[in-house]
C-alpha cells in the first residue's frame, strides 16, 4: 500500500512539474514589435516539408519584422483545441496561426470563444469573422509536376527511366486537398501526353515512412518511374524507395532534393513560409481580415523547384506557368472531372 | 482482370508480404511468450518504437547496424523488464500498465530525438542494413524471387520463429511458461519459480518486439520516425491471438494480415472501380472478421492477465 501511495505522489508530482512547465513557458513574454503563436498540424516538426516550412515563415518573419513567436507541436487532433485555448487565453497574442487542414473543427469552436483575438488557418476555410482563411489551388502545382513527369518519362537515355509510359502519385490520405494535388498531376501529365498513364494510391497515414516505402515499389512493379509522394512523412518512404530502386521521386510541400540528390526530379512546392509571413504583415499592418483568401501560382506560394529538371522542361513548365497566372488553363480539382 | 489475377498470385505481392509481415511477426511472437506467462501484453507497439529507436541511436554512433540491432535487443529487453517490474512485482493491471507504455516510448522517443538531433520529426538518416542474396536460393527460378534476396533480419525471423516455437512447446523451460500462464498454482506447488518463468518470458517479448523495430528502421529504411510503429503491435496483438498464442500461427497470422495490405495496395493503383477507402480497410476488416472468428474457437491461456502470489 505504501508503495501505492509513493508512487502516486511520485506521478501527480512529475504531471505537476511538466505542466508547469508549459504554463510557464507561455507566460514568460514580455511586451515587443508583435507576438504571435503557432500551432503545427499532427506531423510535427522535422517533416522536412509542410510544417518545417511554416517553421521558416514564423523564422523569417522574426528576422524581418522582430515578432517574437511561441509555438506548440500537438501529436493528436484532439490536442489542437487545447493548445489554441491555452494560447488564446493568454490574451498577449496578435495573432493565432493554426497549420493544417484538420484544425478547423477546434479553431471553429475556439474563434467562437475568443472573438476579440485573431486567428489564421492555413490549408484549409474557417468562416468565422476573426478567421483569416489561407487555401491553395493545390491543383495547380499537381498540374506542373505533373507535365514535368509527364515530359521527363517519355525520355531516353537515363538509367533511371524507363520505356513504359508509367508515372504514379501516392497521397497521404484520401481527402479533397490531396485528391486536388493528384487531379491536377493526372490533368498535367494528360495535357502533355494522354498516353502516359497514372497510378494513384494511399497510404492512410501521415507518419509511416515504411507502408509509402511498399506502396512505391508496387508503383515501380507496375512500370512507374516517376513516383510523386504527396503523403507527409510517409513520402520520406516514396524517396527512399526512388533512391534504392534508382528511378525519380518528386519531393512535396519544400525541397527535399537534399535527401537523395540523384533521385529528387522536382518538388511541388507550397511555400507555406511565404503564406504565413504574409498573414503575419496582414496583422502586424493592421489589415487583418476575416475571411478565405485563395492563392495559387500566382502569388508565388505554389510552384516547382529546379532541382534535376532539364532545360527543356524547365522551359516547358514556365509557359504553363505564365498560362495559369494568366487563367488560360482550366484545371480540374476533382479526380472524377480528369478526362 | 488479368491485371487483378496477377496481382492477387504475384510473387511481387508476396515477396511485399513477407516485408510487411517481418516486424510484425517477430512483435507478434514476443507477445505469445508474454501471454503464455500469464502476462497480456498491450505494450507491443511502445517495445517496438523502441526498438526502432534504439536501432537508429546505435547504427547513428558506432555507424555499424548490425551494433544498432543489438541496441534495439537491449532496450526492447529493458523495456520488457520494466514493464514486468510493473505488472508482476508491483501487481498493475496488464493492460493500464502496456497503455501507459506505449505512451511512454512515444513520449520519450520523441523527446529524446528532439534532444539527440534537434529535430521531433524525424532522424538524420544512418546506415541501415543492407539486403542479402542467400546465394543458391536466389537462382530457383519462383523461390529465388521470392525468398533469394531480403534484409538478413528476414531470415533471423524466419529462424526465430522457428526456434521460438521449439522452445514454447517442445523443451521443459517452454512447458513451464505454458503451465504458468495456465494453472499459475500447479506450477507453484511443482517448485516453479512463477516470477522468474514471467520476467523471462516477458523481457523475451520485449527483445523480440524490439528487433522487429529494429527491422522497421534500419531494415526497411535507415531512419528514425516520429511514431514509425503506426500501429503494427497492435496488429501483432491481434494476430498473436488469432494465432493461438504459438509463434508459428503468429507467423501465418501476421503472413495473412501483410498479404492483404501487400494486396491492397496494389489494387489500389490498378484502379478497378472500388472505392480508394474499401480497398484501403481490406486489412483491417479481415482482421476483425478472422478476431470475431477466432476468438470464438481459441482459448487464450487460463490465468492471464491474474496476478499470482505465493502461498497466499
Amino acid at each position: 500500500m505504501k508503495k501505492i501511495r509513493f508512487l502516486t505522489v511520485l506521478i501527480l508530482l512529475l504531471v505537476l512539474v511538466l505542466g508547469a512547465g508549459i504554463t510557464g513557458n507561455v507566460q514568460a513574454k514580455g511586451q515587443v514589435e508583435g507576438q504571435v503563436a503557432i500551432i503545427f498540424a499532427t506531423g510535427g516538426l522535422g517533416d522536412k516539408s509542410f510544417n518545417d516550412s511554416a517553421m521558416r515563415g514564423m523564422q523569417m518573419a522574426k528576422e524581418e519584422y522582430g515578432i517574437e513567436f511561441d509555438y506548440a507541436e500537438p501529436t493528436a487532433i484532439a490536442e489542437y483545441q487545447t493548445y489554441l485555448t491555452q494560447f488564446a487565453n493568454t490574451r498577449q497574442y496578435d495573432l493565432i496561426i493554426s497549420i493544417g487542414f484538420d484544425q478547423a473543427d477546434a479553431l471553429t469552436a475556439t474563434a467562437e470563444r475568443f472573438t476579440d483575438q485573431n486567428f489564421a488557418i492555413v490549408d484549409m476555410v474557417v468562416d468565422k469573422p476573426n478567421v483569416a482563411s489561407f487555401v491553395y489551388k493545390e491543383q495547380e502545382r499537381g498540374f506542373l509536376v505533373g507535365a514535368a513527369s509527364a515530359l521527363v518519362t517519355a525520355k531516353t537515355g537515363d538509367p533511371r527511366v524507363n520505356p513504359d509510359k508509367v508515372i504514379g502519385v501516392i497521397g497521404g490520405m484520401k481527402i479533397p486537398l490531396i485528391d486536388a494535388n493528384i487531379a491536377g498531376f493526372m490533368a498535367g501529365a494528360g495535357y502533355i501526353d494522354p498516353e502516359v498513364k497514372v497510378l494513384h494510391s494511399y497510404v492512410g497515414h501521415w507518419a509511416d515512412p515504411a507502408k509509402g516505402k511498399e506502396l512505391t515499389i508496387s508503383m515501380i512493379e507496375q512500370g512507374a518511374d516517376i513516383v510523386w509522394g504527396a503523403a507527409g512523412r510517409s513520402g520520406l518512404g516514396v524517396i527512399n524507395a526512388a533512391q534504392e530502386k534508382n528511378i525519380y521521386a518528386i519531393g512535396a510541400d519544400s525541397d527535399q532534393g537534399y535527401l537523395a540528390p540523384d533521385n529528387i526530379l522536382t518538388n511541388g512546392m507550397k511555400f507555406v513560409d511565404n503564406t504565413v509571413l504574409l498573414a503575419i504583415d496582414q496583422v502586424l499592418k493592421g489589415k487583418f481580415k476575416g475571411g478565405i483568401n485563395v492563392l495559387g501560382v500566382k502569388e508565388d506560394v505554389l510552384g516547382y523547384s529546379k532541382n534535376l529538371l532539364p532545360v527543356d522542361v524547365i522551359n516547358k513548365l514556365e509557359e504553363i506557368k505564365a498560362k495559369i497566372i494568366k487563367g488560360e488553363l482550366q484545371i480540374p480539382d476533382k479526380i472524377e472531372d480528369v478526362k | 482482370m488479368n491485371d487483378i489475377i496477377y496481382v492477387i498470385f504475384g510473387i511481387n505481392t508476396l515477396a511485399a508480404a513477407i516485408r510487411i509481415t517481418t516486424p510484425i511477426a517477430l512483435a507478434a511472437m514476443g507477445g505469445a511468450f508474454s501471454e503464455r506467462s500469464g502476462i497480456i501484453n498491450i505494450g507491443l507497439e511502445g517495445m517496438i518504437l523502441c526498438g526502432a529507436f534504439a536501432a537508429v541511436l546505435g547504427s547513428f554512433y558506432t555507424g555499424s547496424p548490425w551494433l544498432g540491432v543489438f541496441l534495439s535487443l537491449l532496450l526492447g529487453g529493458f523495456i520488457g523488464a520494466l514493464f514486468a517490474c510493473f505488472t508482476i512485482k508491483f501487481k498493475a493491471d496488464h493492460v493500464v500498465t502496456g497503455v501507459g507504455l506505449n505512451i511512454l516510448a512515444l513520449g520519450a522517443t520523441t523527446y529524446l530525438m528532439q534532444v539527440l538531433w534537434g529535430c521531433k520529426g524525424s532522424s538524420p538518416n544512418v546506415k541501415g542494413l543492407s539486403e542479402v542474396s542467400i546465394p543458391i536460393i536466389k537462382d530457383i527460378p519462383v523461390i529465388g524471387k521470392l525468398l533469394g534476396t531480403h534484409s538478413p533480419l528476414v531470415y533471423i525471423m524466419f529462424l526465430l520463429v522457428f526456434a521460438g516455437w521449439l522452445l514454447l512447446f517442445k523443451t521443459p523451460l517452454g512447458l513451464r511458461i505454458r503451465i504458468t500462464g495456465e494453472h499459475p498454482e500447479a506450477a507453484d506447488t511443482l517448485g516453479i519459480n512463477i516470477k522468474g518463468i514471467q520476467y523471462f518470458s516477458v523481457i523475451l517479448s520485449g527483445c523480440l518486439a524490439g528487433l522487429g523495430g529494429a527491422y522497421l528502421s534500419l531494415g526497411q529504411l535507415n531512419w528514425f520516425s516520429m511514431n514509425m510503429s503506426a500501429g503494427r503491435g497492435y496488429m501483432a496483438l491481434a494476430a498473436n491471438i488469432f494465432g493461438h498464442w504459438n509463434p508459428l500461427g503468429c507467423l501465418a497470422a501476421s503472413f495473412l494480415f501483410s498479404y492483404t495490405d501487400a494486396l491492397q495496395m496494389r489494387l489500389q493503383s490498378l484502379n478497378i472501380g472500388i472505392a480508394h477507402e474499401l480497398i484501403q480497410m481490406l486489412p483491417y476488416i479481415l482482421t476483425i472478421i478472422v478476431l470475431a472468428g477466432a476468438v470464438v474457437r481459441s482459448r487464450p491461456p487460463a490465468a492471464l492477465g491474474e496476478h499470482y502470489e505465493t502461498n497466499k
